[in-house]
């Protein structure tokens, strides 16, 4: 997959809800589930060039939302940061059991790598409308 | 037709894929003929798991992969670039 396809698939994820029902259900079919343009005009009964323009116009929407809100971009940061964040709280464990083998320290830190796992696994952010 | 494609699965926010062999006819209702591998377009560099073997075969029996799949078949060296 090349890279602008995963960077759309994100976008979708984040503002899908802004397309409209077709927009999105033809988006949807061409990156998701790896329909060709043809096929998809034949399951809808409409042009090649009808599906190709409404996905165009659904990529330009997309993008556009993220010039605006940049939800994706924020997203990467905060996901990149957990995982420091996780990194930092197993560093501060093992310093503490070589030296200063506080009980209360090594809880601390287990509540932060805790906590950096909920908030990875949890979907941080939601995108719009959802 | 006999179609070689990906399909979404996973989470939103992040996408994952089955390789699967489908008919071109009913590529919405989740069926599939047979699932071959998978790819993770999330782990940098991303992670592509096809059986070469049941590739090469659904190729030689005429299945169509399509451009994504062709690209990954490659990558993972099943068929020459």
């Amino acid at each position: 997959m090349k890279n602008k396809s995963l960077e759309m698939v994100m976008l979708y994820d984040f503002y899908g809800a802004t397309l409209t029902e077709k927009q999105s259900r033809f988006f949807d079919l061409y990156y998701n589930e790896d329909l060709s343009l043809s096929e998809i005009a034949e399951n809808e009964n409409i042009t090649r060039q009808g599906v190709r323009d409404a996905i165009l116009r659904a990529e330009n929407i997309l993008r556009d939302m993220e010039a605006k809100l940049g939800l994706y971009a924020r997203y990467g940061s905060i996901c990149d940061g957990l995982e420091k964040i996780a990194e930092l709280a197993q560093e501060i464990k093992r310093v503490n059991s070589e030296k200063f083998l506080s009980g209360e320290i090594d809880d601390l830190a287990r509540e932060i790598t805790s906590l950096t796992l909920d908030l990875r696994e949890g979907d941080v952010m939601f995108g719009v409308g959802e | 037709m006999v179609k070689i494609r990906l399909r979404r699965v996973g989470a939103k926010k992040a996408p994952f894929y089955r390789v699967v062999v489908a008919d071109s006819r009913y590529p919405r209702d989740g069926r599939f003929i047979e699932e071959i591998g998978t790819y993770n377009p999330m782990t940098d560099p991303s992670e592509i798991k096809i059986d070469a073997d049941s590739a090469k075969k659904w190729l030689a029996n005429g299945a169509q992969p399509t451009d994504t799949v062709r690209v990954l078949l490659k990558k993972s060296g099943i068929i020459e670039g």
